[in-house]
């Protein structure tokens, strides 16, 4: 092949990537934060951040859910305030669950297994795998339910996708 | 009937230890599906080092340290201990991070692509696709004038096998209790060491008297027609298939498969910068291992470089989890491709 040419390839497909790379980082850069992809979560740095103050509402959220009540303005306060502690998801799958709400549930977990993956590890005392393994199974089985007389919605598809991740995870590997 | 050669008896023992080998050690102890994982056990090694802050993902595996210690008694009774150097070290240091990076974001090196295959995992194919594709495309460049020079021999035993000595250092450290080892995670699942190291030597050893090399295995194919290497790599795969079936671990589909993504596109396209970066390097994530054992300068270079590459993707954000490819996993991909096209546009004698 005319190396000209071989070195105009060259050039266009490496312009091309280092374009895509480009797109890719500006699109993440200008989405707002709470719209991170499940992939995308990551723990956000806690320094400066009053935990004391944290702890307090945390507490109070776990003694709200333990009594059956709804955590859920208070949930909203430390999330808004305390972005990417898994402590919160946690707890807003333990409430969410509770009150029958499953898919959520399931969200909040996978967002909080993402944030800490000690969730499901056996090895650790945060483990709560077969809790999530539960709900996996309760939430998958509804879907394929829904799925035999009707096309899963955006929402349902998107569910079904944190399930697979968490069936993926559960299944261990490094991560 | 005409007896197989000892390079052909070799090659298939290469690849019947790793795939044989690389799933009984998830059994021993390993993570699932990453018995052997060059980059996995780099990130590893980089995370004990402090090189980034995921316990998870902090533990020495003696098979790093068994790879090159095998390579270099093997290299050393067969006379090939050889200290050489290439003339393009910052290119070749650059290509070992890259070649982390694209299996940061594929979750495996291509020893794993080939165990997950063998454990049932089809979304590792797109994987397989990506590295061919991108083995091709590195032949395909070197087929129309690139040219990284051959490396001169000199350099000094001292320097050539410095890299080697340092594995087995952090190996004594670490056994020590003087490395950050995590005790939860990935880290936690470990094959007992004597089963690690052994097995480790075993394959090293074998792998440098046969030259196997999965990235090999597809450029000798596309460069000469040569075939002699694939055998290893598809008796890798068998003998994977075979343990991970009769130990009823294997599990066919795209569902519940350990340390994977669905992601195809992604896998194909990180994938395809292992390859190509491999082929520019001369070997794969573990030919370089090998090579360090053997005195080649340029792979202990690309060995420093995976250490580096092994901190930075946990530090940076580069490496995939379950959830899939994140932004800056696929920026770095796409990165390591610009980098890999630079060197083919700029290395190309015409």
């Amino acid at each position: 092949m005319n190396q000209t040419l071989i070195n105009r390839i060259t050039e266009s497909l490496a312009v091309l990537c280092a374009i895509a790379a480009v797109i890719i980082l500006a699109r993440s850069a200008t989405a707002p934060a709470m719209e991170d992809s499940l992939a995308d979560t990551k723990v956000q740095a806690v320094a400066g951040l009053d935990m004391e103050r944290f702890n307090t509402l945390l507490n109070e959220a776990r003694r709200i859910t333990d009594s059956n009540g709804d955590p859920g303005p208070l949930l909203q306060v430390l999330e808004g305030s305390f972005p990417g502690r898994h402590e919160v998801w946690a707890l807003a799958a333990r409430s969410a669950e509770a009150q029958g709400r499953e898919g959520e549930a399931l969200l909040d977990f996978a967002r909080a297994v993402r944030l800490q993956p000690d969730y499901l590890d056996k090895r650790s005392a945060l483990f709560l795998g077969k809790r999530i393994e539960a709900l996996t199974g309760k939430v998958m089985a509804g879907l394929d339910a829904a799925r035999t007389s009707r096309v899963l919605d955006g929402a349902e598809k998107e569910l079904l996708k944190t399930a697979y991740f968490l069936r993926r995870r559960m299944a261990g590997g490094c991560e | 009937m005409r007896k197989p050669s000892s390079d052909v008896i070799l090659i298939v023992g290469s690849g019947l230890s790793l795939g044989a080998l690389g799933a009984g050690l998830a059994l021993w102890g390993n993570p699932a599906n990453s018995g052997i994982c060059i980059s996995c056990f780099v990130e590893n090694l980089s995370g004990s080092l402090g090189l980034h802050q995921n316990l998870r993902m902090a533990y020495f595996r003696p098979e790093l340290a068994g790879f090159v210690i095998g390579a270099l008694f093997s290299a050393l009774m067969g006379r090939e201990m050889r200290p050489r150097s290439g003339t393009y070290p910052v290119l070749v240091f650059l290509l070992g991070f890259f070649l982390i990076v694209g299996s940061s974001v594929f979750m495996g090196c291509p020893i794993k692509m080939m165990l997950r295959l063998g454990a049932g995992d089809l979304t590792a194919v797109g994987g397989l696709f990506g590295l061919a594709a991108g083995v091709w495309l590195g032949i395909r460049y070197y087929r129309s004038g690139l040219d990284l020079g051959a490396p001169g021999q000199g350099g000094g035993i001292y320097q050539g096998v410095a890299v080697p000595m340092l594995l087995i250092l952090a190996m004594a450290l670490s056994a020590w209790g003087l490395l950050q080892s995590g005790t939860i995670g990935p880290a936690a699942q470990r094959a007992p060491f004597a089963v690690a190291l052994g097995s480790g030597v075993v394959i090293g050893a074998l792998a440098q008297r046969s030259r196997f090399c999965v990235t090999g295995s597809f450029s000798n194919l596309f460069l000469a027609g040569d075939r002699s290497l694939m055998r290893g790599l598809l008796v890798l795969f068998l003998a994977a298939l075979a343990v991970n079936v009769s130990m009823g671990v294997f599990r066919f589909g795209f569902l519940d498969q350990p340390g994977s993504h669905p992601d195809l596109a992604w896998n194909f396209l990180s994938m395809g910068l292992v390859g190509f970066a491999s082929v520019l390097a001369g070997g794969c994530p573990f030919r370089q291992l090998v090579l360090s054992g053997e005195g080649s300068m340029d792979a202990s270079l690309a060995v420093l470089g995976m250490i580096v590459g092994g901190g930075l993707v946990h530090q940076w954000g580069i490496v995939s989890t379950s959830a899939g490819p994140t932004t800056y996993g696929k920026a770095a991909v796409l990165l390591g491709l610009v980098f890999c096209f630079g060197i083919a546009r700029f290395y190309r004698k015409t």
